[in-house]
């Protein structure tokens, strides 16, 4: 026999199912984001993706109430509601549409790492890595055979490209588990939560946004706890490394192929920017040192004043001390001059001497 | 096992989603009716230009003579733009230190881009930052200067500070990261096993894009979901939504890093942490924090989650200063620029402290 309080669910059940809000809200967000462009819209974004997370999880709680999790007692479904969610959470990492904001992290290294230039987005697929490069298929052995004829570059190339993209899946392989691993103790220390504090006599949330609420202070608990540990930061540096290595390669890539059409390398750039850089350098250092070598005449100037007019008085002077002083000590040469001349006198004086007496002949 | 309660009922959570759908609507249509959002708000001239940088000189109400005493230089981050120190008229900490009598400057190192890949930190600190303080000290015919570093700014202010003694009247650092390995600190934590030198080789600049990743996913829920969640609580009409999407702007406005700096501040700040450990080197001057011997107010937030305060208190132990003060606020890292209650306290206790040593 059906009560009257479940007669009077039956309705609000009907609405709840196929996640009517859901499919509302992406109707009325498609319309909205085509006539929006003047504000950015990863922002809208954003707020459409928490609008879903949101409605996605009042959907979860409406659903007590309702299906198979409704049996007229949501206290003891909502056990089976976390329980259901951690299954959920271990269907592949590309569909995990039930866990609620436990994606977000993870979406955003892919928004992130799609941003750079030169990227493609590589995802792990079902059962891990991309089924081209699982290991059982030998494919591994096969991406280490020689290349051969005249492609053999461009082939050994290539295969370099198909194991570094495998190492970085197989990384990010590695991270999304233990994300879907945090994403479970999240769930177990909710449900942990609410329990201890029915023990204490509190409160239980009273609407959807203090579920909510509640549900991201523990995530961001587990999540604290768990990335200050060197696992994390060992996942987290092999996926980091990993994607580099592989953009490096991808680079060389290109290189190879920009420089056979005769354009400037990657590589060609950045030697250039490098030379740039040490030459501007160079020119501050010779801008300082010419500025301070100018400062340091500046500041001399007026001493190199003085010598100069001391100078030019010493040289005006020189005519008289050389007559006052011949042959003195200490002015041999003015003394060498004044024999010189006194000799050329001398000589001179014999010269006419000698004209005179030849006249009188 | 104890039963977990749950009292929701269909109908209260229907009339929830419904009433989240009107402020979604209301909330959304606010944010598309604001046009064009302005980077900074008080007047300003530009004083000096060099390659992306420029130094700001910001205009008073009252046109000075200045009050309170040597001009104060804010150095920002790298990463960030500064424009989070005059975000609205409400918010602004530039304005404060105005009104605290200060002529403040300010240096904008712009974007970098592949051409500035080389830069590195001696360009940046005994290059760049020398320079705008020699200009500052030319204007204003002044023998020495305040400097007030902010977060990673404030790093570089300390390295500058160290080593250019004659230069610097007070040093002010704002929460700045000087022990980069105290146990909670979850950046440093992240990039423990990452192969910077690889990073920087392979990328050239390091993206915005990933700094943004790496700060957002510290509080990953909070900050990439709640808060979303919250603003359609509070985005009711045009000037709320205008606070919000400011912060937004500001938020995802993230430079990209010059190669070589980064690289060197990656690997000798936070994967060595050699500015408490010793043996830091920027350019050809060894970096020893007890050089500092001028006054310092050290200003941290106690629930920082980028800069923890242990990674800030930790520099009364490494200055060689007698005049040592901290300024503590109760509050986050960006709270600290933008919230109301710093407007009332920061820039005002910057202010007197800085008219104590006038």
């Amino acid at each position: 026999m059906i009560s009257s309080t479940e007669q009077w669910f039956d309705p609000w059940r009907e609405l709840l199912s196929d996640q009517p809000w859901q499919t509302t809200l992406e109707a009325w967000w498609r319309q909205f984001s085509s006539q929006s462009e003047p504000v950015p819209s990863p922002v809208f974004e954003k707020i459409a993706a928490q609008s879903h997370s949101f409605f996605q999880l009042a959907e979860e709680l409406a659903k007590l109430h309702t299906g198979s999790a409704g049996d007229g007692d949501p206290g003891g479904s909502i056990d089976r509601m976390f329980e259901e969610l951690k299954r959920a959470m271990d269907a592949p990492s590309s569909n995990q549409s039930r866990n609620l904001f436990w994606q977000m992290p993870l979406a955003n290294w892919q928004r992130m790492v799609s941003s750079m230039p030169g990227f493609f987005n590589l995802q792990p697929t079902e059962g891990g890595t991309q089924p081209a490069f699982n290991q059982g298929l030998g494919m591994d052995g096969l991406l280490s055979a020689p290349g051969l004829g005249y492609t053999r570059e461009t082939e050994a190339d290539l295969k370099k490209y198909a194991r570094l993209s495998f190492d970085y899946l197989e990384a990010q392989r590695k991270y999304n588990a233990f994300f879907i691993g945090m994403s479970k103790e999240s769930l177990d220390s909710m449900r942990r939560c609410l329990a201890d504090g029915a023990e204490k006599g509190e409160e239980p949330p009273a609407s959807v946004r203090e579920f909510y609420d509640l549900w991201v202070d523990c995530s961001e608990a587990v999540y604290r706890a768990r990335t200050m540990t060197e696992e994390y930061a060992r996942l987290h540096g092999d996926m980091v490394n990993t994607l580099m290595t592989l953009k490096q390669h991808s680079t060389a890539i290109m290189d190879r192929f920009t420089g056979m059409m005769n354009m400037p390398t990657r590589k060609e750039l950045d030697t250039m920017h490098h030379r740039a850089h040490l030459v501007r350098r160079t020119v501050r250092e010779l801008r300082l040192e010419v500025r301070e070598l100018r400062q340091r005449e500046a500041e001399m100037s007026p001493e190199l004043s003085e010598l100069n007019a001391r100078l030019a008085a010493l040289s005006r002077e020189k005519p008289k001390s050389g007559k006052k002083k011949p042959g003195g000590p200490g002015r041999p040469a003015a003394t060498r001059t004044v024999r010189k001349v006194s000799a050329s006198k001398t000589a001179g004086k014999k010269v006419k001497k000698h004209k005179a007496r030849m006249k009188k002949k | 096992m104890t039963r977990v309660p749950f009292h929701l009922k269909p109908d209260q959570i229907a009339g929830e989603m419904a009433d989240f759908a009107r402020k979604l609507g209301t909330g959304l249509g606010a944010l598309t009716s604001l046009g064009d959002l302005d980077s900074g708000v008080t007047d300003r001239d530009a004083v000096y230009r060099e390659d992306k940088l420029v130094l700001y000189r910001y205009r008073s109400s009252d046109q000075g003579p200045f009050s309170n005493g040597a001009p104060l230089l804010i150095v920002y981050a790298l990463v960030n733009r500064p424009y989070m120190t005059d975000l609205q008229e409400n918010r602004s900490m530039v304005r404060g230190l105005l009104d605290a009598g200060l002529d403040v400057y300010l240096i904008d190192w712009g974007y970098p881009d592949r051409a500035d890949r080389y830069l590195t930190l001696d360009d940046y600190i005994n290059g760049y930052l020398d320079r705008c303080v020699d200009e500052l000290r030319k204007i204003r015919s002044e023998d020495k200067i305040n400097l007030l570093g902010i977060c990673q700014g404030g790093t570089f202010s300390l390295c500058y500070t160290a080593t250019h003694q004659d230069k610097i009247k007070n040093l002010v650092t704002m929460v700045t990261p000087v022990d980069f390995r105290t146990p909670d600190n979850m950046l440093t934590r992240s990039i423990d096993f990452v192969d910077i030198d690889l990073l920087v080789d392979t990328l050239g600049n390091v993206p915005g894009e990933l700094l943004n990743w790496t700060f957002l996913n510290l509080k990953p829920f909070q900050l990439m979901g709640q808060k979303y969640v919250d603003m359609l609580d509070v985005v009711k009409d045009e000037k709320s939504a205008r606070n919000f999407m400011q912060m937004e702007k500001w938020i995802f406005d993230s430079p990209d890093q010059a190669g070589e700096a980064f690289r060197q501040f990656a690997r000798d700040f936070f994967q060595q942490n050699k500015l408490v450990e010793g043996g830091l080197r920027i350019g050809d001057h060894e970096i020893d924090l007890g050089k500092i011997r001028n006054p310092v107010l050290n200003v941290y937030a106690t629930q920082d989650h980028l800069v923890p305060p242990d990674a800030s208190r930790v520099l009364k132990d490494l200055v060689g200063s007698d005049d040592y003060e901290e300024l503590t606020f109760d509050g986050g890292h960006i709270g600290i620029y933008v919230s109301g209650k710093s407007q009332k306290t920061i820039p005002p206790a910057i202010g007197a402290w800085l008219a104590n040593r006038f």
